[in-house]
Parts: C-alpha cells; structure tokens; sequence
C-alpha cells in the first residue's frame, strides 16, 4: 500500500496488466511520446504522461505510436481485439470521438451482436474527460452518456485512484469493449493504493458517505465536488447518501434505489450536460421505478444547456459547484 | 500580545491520525494569504494534501522543516498580519506548548518487518514488555483489534501484526499450512528479540496461538484465544466459503453479518475494508490455500488439550461461526468467558469487556 | 499445355476450383436476383455478378490464418471463403440457421471460423479492422495476412486513407484489393475519383500498387498473389485495384437509369469473368464443353438446395433479440 496519484494508478494498472497477458497492447498518440524523432525516446509517454516507462518494460512492439488518425487507429484496435489481442487504446480527448464515432458505435459496439455473437471485442479506450483547464469547448466535453447509449458498450468513469486502478484492471481483463474515462482534473488526486493488483467488478457503485436524508448521486469528478457540498450540509443538519455509480454501463441502479428507498429525495450532480445526460437518464429510471417512494422532485445538477466556454470566468460558472449542489439539496428537503 | 497571531498546526486528518509528515512548504515567508491559500503539503498514513491558511493574513514564520515527523496539534509555522512585531511572534513560538501525549498518541510505530522471508507489516502501541502480541483471524488484520489496542495498551506494549497474505503483509504466501504461520510468528518475536509474550490469538489466529504455546511454552507468559477452543473448534461449514466467494459489496456484507450477534455492526467502512483486501488476488489466492490447509488440519485430534501456559477463552454465546456448544467444557485449567448478546467478534462487540479480560489475565499471569 | 513464367499461375486444378467458385456465385446472384423480383426475400440485397474473378482470385491464395474482410457486396466473397451455402442463404433471408442467426443480413455474412469479416454499415472501415487483424497476426506471429476489400466508393472515406497510412506506417502485413465497378451507388467514379486512379493512391503510401482488369481472373490472379506473398513475407502492405464491371445496379430494385443505355449488356457482352475464363480453359488447358457443362449442373443443385432450405427455415428464436449484445454479462 502506498500513497499514488490517480496517474499513477492507471499506469500501474497498465503495467500490471500488461505483465499479466502478453496479448495487451497498447496504442495511441505519443504513447511511447514519441517515435522518430532525433531526441529522447519515451519523452512524453502520452499526452496525460499515463503511460511513461511502459515502452522501456514492454518495448514498441507493446506500446504502438499511432499518426493522428483516430478513425484508423481505433478502427485497428477494434479488428485487432476481435483477432484475439486485447488493445488499450488510447483516444486523447473524448470530444475527438467525433472523427472515429463509427469505429466505436457501429464496430466495437455491434460486432459481437451483428454477427450473431460468434466473437467478443476485448477492447479498451481509455479516454479524458472534463472541463476546469480551459481548453474550450473541443476539449472540455463529458461525453460519456454519448457512450452508454449504445449497447454493446461499458463505460466506466472512475473518481479515485483506488477505483481507477482497479476498474481499468477489470475493463482490460472484461471481453467487451469498455470506454474508461478519465477526468483530467483528478490526476494528480492522490490516495492510498494497493501496490498488487487487484480488480473492481463493473456495476457496483461506491457509497461514498451515509446520511439518509437525500441522495446524492455523483460521477467522476463531480463525486469530489458533491462530497464537499454533503461536508457543508452535514454542519447545517442535512446528512446525505453519496453515490459514485463507478460505471454508467452497467449502472447499479440497486445501490440508487436502496437509497431513494429510504430518503425519498434524488439530486443528481452530472459534468455531462442536462439533456440526454446520465443524470436525465437515472431521473427516468428512478422516476420510473420508484415514483411511490419519491417525497420531493428529483432535481439534477448540471453544466447548462451550453458547449464548454475556455475563458476561466465562464467556465467556472459552467461546471457545477459545491454551492449549486447545496441549494438543490436544500430545495428537495423544503418539499 | 498575541492579538492577530494564528498558529499554523498540524491537522488530524481521521481517528488514526497522530502525525503527520511535512512534504513541503508551497508558500514562502512574509507572503499574503488567503482563507484557501495551500501552504504546506503535509502526509499522512492516508493522503498526501495541503494545510490551508483559514483566513486571510500573512505567514510570518515556518517552524517545521521540511520531511520532519510533527505531532497532531504540533506548530508548524504562524500566521500574522504584517503589524505584529517579530519580537511577539518569537515570544509566541517559544511559549507554544507541545500537545499533551493522549492516548491515542501515544508512541506507536507502523514498521514492517521480515520474517521467514515474508514481509511482515505489524503496529505498536505503548510501552512496557512482555508485550502483548496479537494474531488476528482468517480474512481479518491489524486494524481488527482498533478497539481494544489503546486499552491494552495502558499497561504494556502491544504489537498487531498483519499475517502473511493479509492486511499489509506480504500478498503471495510461502506455505499455507498451521505450522508455517506458527512458525511465522516465533521467527517474528526472533525479529523483534522478543524472549516472551502474552499472546492473543483470534478464531483462526487463537488455532496459530495455540500452536505456538504448544511449541515453544517457555515464550508464551499467557494466552487469551477469541472466538475459538483451538483446531476442536468446528467452523460453520459454508462460511468460509461463503466468505471467500463473497465479490459484490451487498455479498459481503451478508456474510460479515453473520459474525455478529447484531447484524447492523457490520458498518459500510467495514465491508469496502473487506472487499479491498479481497479483491487483491494474491491475497485471494493466499486466503483459498489456508483455507484448504486449515480444512485438513482440523480434521486432526486436538494435541492443545490441556496447554502448559495460563490460558483463557473468550467467546460469544452467539457465536454462529465457531460455536463452542452447550456441552462444552474447558481443559482443566482454562478459565471460559461466555459473553452475551456477542457473536464471534467479541473484540468489536464488546471491546470494553474483552480488553479488561485480558489485562487481568495478563496482570495475574505476571504475578510473581 | 502452356506454360506460364509467373509463380503466380493457377494450376489445371486451381482453374477448376475457381471456375466452380465463380459459377456458384453467378448462379447464386441470378437466383437471388429472380427472388428478388418475385418478392421473396426480405431485406436489401447488393448483387456480386460481374465482380466474380476478384473474390475467387484472392482466396485462391488465401489459408486458414488470413482474414478476410468483406464489403457490403458480400455474397460473393463469402462463398469464394468457403462459407455455408445455406447458412449464407438463411442469413440473406434473416431465418435461423444463418451465418449470423438472421441478425446481421446479408452485407453482414461473418464467419469467424473461416476468418471471413463481415461488412460494414459506413463503408471503408473494413480498412481499419484489417489493420487490427493484421496487427493480431503479426503479434502472434502467424505468417498470415489480412486482406480488406473495398469498394471504389469506400476509397473516398477519410479512414481508407488513414489505414493507408497506418498499415505503411506499422509495415502491416494487410493488402486493400479495392473493387473498382465504376460506381458509388449511383455516382460514376470518373466523377467521385478525383485522379480517376485509385491505384495512383498507393504510393503515395509508400505502397507498391496495381491495377488489373478484373474481369481477366488470371491477372487478378497474379496480381493478388504478388500483394499477398509481399505481406506475408514481411513486406508490408499494398493495393490492388481491380476494375470489375457490375452487372445488376447498387441494390435490388436499382433501375438505374444514371447508366448509359446499353451499358450492362456491353459490359455483359464484353467483360464477362466467367464467359472469358471458360474460353481460356477451354483454349488453353484442355478443358472440354462438356467437362465445363457437368460443373454448371452440379452447381444448379446446390443452389436450389440452398434456396429451398432458406425458404422453409423458421425465423430467428425470439430470445435472440437480447442475447450477445455483451460477452461478459457481469453486473448488467
């Protein structure tokens, strides 16, 4: 056990992984950071630094520059784990989905189903996710709920370091195509974090805090800043439940239901926007499921209808704070 | 004369907490700050985080250096606004009384040690020898005996170790067998050069104490077995199985639950404790083996019937998990403690009563 | 008998395995295009006549380790792999038994087995997926090569030239044979290919490149067996471009008219794979009418066959419906 940054956590899982099964490949932009050049070799080892080190271990064999060309390189990582390897690839910002969208929703989603479950896609794409550096609206999107509409798809979205390390061991070992999304904030959070390894099953969420009054429900970074806000509420009387999901497919709507169950209160705090978002999604299935055990309004606490602003002002007043967390909690206990 | 001055301290960052090491400083000497201004990076057992400043002032001084260890409540540096004299804040520092030792922090030192080539992480508290040693059950750890540690404590050392393939310890395993874990624990005294203990042994751990009195008296002073009367004891056959196939958190918490007489002891900090140790595999993989080891040695006749070393069983009368039965009775000698409404936890369920039945087994086996 | 200089030239019973392979798809598109117009089969089909000589020609060279990745026009190809008949069938009329359990249609026929890819919705990703199959035969290092057909229209998605790229860039043992039948749809290539040479695409690559006629199977022949022995031989990746007329439109029930009047029948009069190939075994191997007559019969047979059994399958089991969207169910 050792204190680890969430950065090195993912490493370790990677490493782990990669000593585990010599068929886990890595591939992506600057992994090895970068080839060709006249300089240092493994000078960047990515562009988050995730994978630095690991071609030294594992050789370029293991650890494959791409060019920039998602479309081609995502596309060979599907028709590579369904050949058997078992890739990581690596999409640098998730907002540059939209120029490999078919290689993820159409090909690693739909391969196994469409031809009638004859082959499995062990894949991996690790992504990033997030705004609060302002890099604009092309680089500050949390698009995952774009990724749980599909079937087909798993999608993890790890708060800490200790969840980070775990769930990526299981989305490489998983034979489904997983998206693994890293919140770029969270990198340098650090925690306590078994040096072994080990594994987290998917569609188990974690019950950060006990409270019993509201439930809150909170993903990737937004767990952190919602946490905050149960601190301030829990001097002023309000004891919350505080979920973190983990995983948005499968999504443990068990552990949400157990909590509503008793509180009767739903504020849901999402980086994603507000329409089709995670946090519309869990509002329907809890408004669904347990409408009878609902004492107030579900309220979601979300970024506006809006792309990502990059100037710090505006984009402070984008992402959800702990004070827009706190005045929904207080408004569902008025009810 | 100290209006305006703030001592910067270091924090308590949970119960455990009673130093903290300083990482360094973010901020320098003379500089404005702010109430959220990080100052200085401070580590924990835990976390790695920044102090913050709290309100708006300037720091006058750094007292602690950095990488020094410094006491919970211990000064760090002083904040003042610029119109305080040095002359004050100087006078300040030197009248800054150190905190007052509690029990809680006491000296106590987290060391890992070797020992038959496992790494061994063990934790002690107090002072004063023979030394309590203490070996916690299948699946559990060191943190296992949080309640009872500070009371032991008062009167001597204790020392909780972590086993091989549990808690801290090394993952991958040497051997499985009773008699490798016993002898774990003799080559641990060796390590420590410790001639004597009191051991306390739970469940599991009780079965390895046991062998240890049975193969080296004349280095046990006293025994104190929890929640097991030694390898007789029958185990509830599908626990440990239910137990090591446990994998989802509301699994787990079913089977905890059956450890307790009351169910809601099982709190969730007590169950994602579990679940993290068990997802490491190779702590899994350590777990399936003992397991085995332990099935096949309990099928053996008992040889720690009537043990040479004052000994004592505590156990709950509700015990679902190694139930004693009615009809059991102590080797000549061994003095049982029924306790009520106590399930095969008696360290958790009623830390009080156990702690105050080991101090006085200890104190009347220390008695001339 | 003639001799051939190249390494490359098909054997006596080379020439009757691939006359049979392109019979049985000129048989099987003529019926299925009759099916077709009587209102019997139940999804969109895209018919292969014309383009035999390519399919056949290419898995003339291919084993057990190589991949095949198929386009949309893909009942061609999957028999030329050696896929089922009748599964292949099934699957075009979305009945159990199909090659993907009547879930994936007929663009899609898959057969892991044979290690036949099927297609893809947004043409030219097939591209991509090769050069991950090639990847996993290299890692494991299997001697084999992965080969995507394309079609003229793929070419111009932005991933055939990224894989281009990166095939070049990872010495990727992959060949992209791109079936050149002149259009896209319903849009000429001379007006969708700037340059009008798809071939001309490969060096810029740094790929060695061709463009053969594909309605002559022995320079398709040739020209496959050079690419494909380059990869698996470590030499890397290349691109064959085979200009093989279409003898049916996109998709049944294609009328059209965006064709010059006359245009299918020339091309049927004088670029027919299947009429040249029987000449040449006929002039050049010994064959006899007859002997090549027999061949034509015996494939009649399976092809009926393979019709009425499809026609009288039942549909898929209702189950099916939520069954392999994941491999591993865990937590869901």
């Amino acid at each position: 056990m050792s204190v680890k940054s969430y950065r090195a956590a993912i490493r370790e899982a990677l490493e782990h992984e990669m000593q585990r099964d010599p068929d886990v490949v890595l591939i992506g932009q600057d992994l090895a950071g970068g080839a060709g050049g006249g300089g240092e070799d493994d000078a960047w080892g990515g562009p988050m630094a995730v994978t630095k080190g690991l071609v030294g271990k594992f050789g370029r064999e293991r650890v494959l520059d791409t060019p920039v060309s998602e479309a081609a390189s995502i596309g060979a990582a599907v028709g590579a784990a369904a050949a058997g390897l078992r890739p990581v690839a690596e999409l640098m910002f998730c907002d540059f989905i939209g120029v490999c969208c078919d290689q993820i929703l159409n090909q690693a989603a739909k391969y196994r189903y469409t031809f009638g479950g004859q082959d499995q896609v062990p894949l991996t794409i690790r992504t990033t996710i997030g705004a609060g550096q302002q890099l604009g609206s092309q680089h500050s999107q949390a698009l995952y709920p774009l990724f749980s509409y599909f079937p087909g798809l798993k999608v993890v979205v790890p708060a800490t370091a200790y969840d980070a390390k775990g769930l990526l061991a299981t989305a490489i070992r998983d034979n489904d195509p997983v998206i693994f999304c890293e919140h770029r904030l969270l990198y340098r959070l650090r925690e306590d974090v078994p040096d072994e390894s080990y594994t987290i099953p998917f569609g188990e969420a974690r019950i950060v805090e006990e409270g019993g009054d509201v439930t809150v429900v909170a993903l990737s970074r937004m767990v952190h800043v919602a946490a905050e806000a149960v601190r301030a509420l829990r001097e002023d009387g309000i004891d919350c439940d505080l979920i973190d999901p983990r995983t948005t497919t499968p999504l443990d709507t068990d552990t949400i239901f157990d909590s509503v169950e008793a509180t009767g209160r739903l504020v849901i705090v999402d980086e994603a926007g507000p329409r089709c978002g995670t946090a519309s999604d869990i509002a329907a299935i809890v408004a669904e499921e347990m409408f009878n055990a609902l004492r107030a309004p579900i309220r979601r606490v979300t970024p506006p209808y809006a792309p990502v602003p990059a100037a710090p002002e505006l984009e402070r007043s984008y992402v959800p704070d702990a004070s827009r967390i706190i005045a929904a909690v207080r408004s569902v206990m008025e009810r | 004369m100290n209006e305006g001055i703030t001592p910067l301290l270091m924090p308590r960052w949970g119960v455990d907490m009673t130093e903290g090491k300083v990482v360094r400083w973010l901020v320098g000497e003379g500089a404005a700050v702010h109430a959220n201004t990080e100052l200085v990076e401070v580590e924990s057992e835990k976390a790695v985080a920044p102090v913050e400043a709290g309100a708006e002032s300037v720091l006058r001084r750094r007292i602690a250096p950095e990488g020094v260890m410094v006491p919970v409540g211990g000064l760090l540096g002083v904040l003042a606004p610029n119109g305080v004299a040095d002359a004050d804040i100087e006078a300040f520092v030197q009248a800054f009384a150190a905190p007052k030792q509690s029990v809680a922090a006491m000296p106590t030192q987290d060391e890992t040690v070797t020992a038959l080539g496992q790494s061994l992480r063990l934790l002690s508290f107090g002072a004063g020898d023979p030394p309590l040693l203490l070996a916690h059950g299948f699946g559990g750890d060191r943190r296992g005996w949080s309640l009872v540690q500070s009371e032991l404590a008062r009167q001597r050392r204790v020392i909780s170790v972590d086993l091989p393939g549990h808690g801290d310890s090394s993952k991958t395993i040497a051997s499985a067998s009773p008699e490798f874990f016993r002898d774990i624990l003799l080559a641990l005294m060796d390590a420590l050069g410790l001639a004597r203990v009191h051991l306390v042994g739970h469940s599991w751990g009780g079965v390895l104490a046991m062998a240890v009195a049975e193969q080296a008296p004349q280095r046990v002073a006293s025994l104190t077995l929890i929640g097991t009367a030694g390898q007789e004891t029958p185990v509830e056959a599908n626990y440990i199985r239910d137990f090591l196939d446990a994998a989802r958190r509301a699994e787990v918490k079913t089977v905890l639950q059956r450890l307790f007489a009351d169910p809601a002891m099982v709190s969730r900090e007590m169950v994602e404790q579990v679940l993290r140790f068990k997802r490491i595999e190779a702590a899994d993989d350590a777990l399936r083996k003992i397991a085995v080891m332990s099935h096949e040695a309990s099928r053996r006749p008992d040889p720690a019937a009537a043990p040479s070393v004052p000994t004592q069983i505590i156990a709950g009368r509700e015990d679902r998990i190694c139930p004693l039965g009615e009809n059991f009775t102590p080797p000549q000698g061994v003095v049982l403690h029924l306790l009520d409404r106590v399930g095969h936890m008696p360290h958790l369920e009623a830390p009080a009563k156990v702690a105050s039945l080991i101090n006085a087994h200890v104190s009347a086996a220390s008695a001339p | 008998m003639t001799e051939l200089s190249t390494p490359y030239a098909p054997s006596r019973e080379g020439l009757r395995g691939a006359y049979r392979t392109m019979r049985r798809i000129r048989c099987f598109e003529e019926r299925l295009h009759a099916e077709f117009a009587a209102g019997r089969v139940p999804s969109s089909v895209h018919l292969y006549a014309g383009q035999e000589a390519s399919a056949a020609a290419i898995c003339a060279h291919l084993g057990a380790q190589d991949y095949l990745h198929n386009t949309h026009r893909a009942h061609g190809p999957a028999i030329a792999r050696g896929a089922d008949l009748i599964a292949i069938t099934k699957e075009i009329y979305l009945r159990a038994g199909g090659l993907c359990q009547g879930k994936g249609g007929s663009p899609h026929l898959h057969d892991a087995r044979l290690r036949l890819i099927g297609a893809n919705g947004g043409v030219g990703s097939g591209a991509a997926l090769a050069c991950g199959s090639a990847l996993a035969i290299r890692h494991r290092q299997e001697n084999g090569v992965a080969v995507a057909l394309l079609g003229d229209g793929a070419c111009n998605q932005g991933v055939v030239s990224e894989s281009f790229n990166l095939a070049s860039v990872w010495k990727l043992p992959v060949v992209f044979a791109i079936e050149n039948n002149g259009y896209a749809e319903a849009t000429a290539t001379s007006y969708a290919i700037a340059g009008d040479n798809l071939a001309a695409r490969g060096p810029a690559f740094g790929m060695p490149s061709t463009r053969v006629d594909g309605a002559d199977y022995f320079a398709v022949h040739e020209a496959a067996g050079v690419a494909i022995e380059c990869a698996r031989s470590g030499g890397g990746p290349s691109l064959v471009e085979i200009m093989a007329p279409r003898f049916y439109g996109h998709y049944e029930g294609d009328a059209q008219k965006y064709r010059a009047p006359g245009e299918v029948a020339e091309l049927r009069r004088t670029r027919d794979c299947l009429t040249r190939l029987r000449q040449r075994m006929i002039d050049e191997y010994q064959f006899s009418t007859a002997e090549i007559d027999a061949m034509d019969a015996e494939i009649g047979v399976d092809i009926d066959r393979a019709f009425a059994e499809a026609a009288a399958a039942p549909p898929p089991d209702p189950a099916l419906l939520m069954r392999d969207i994941y491999a591993d169910r865990s937590g869901l």
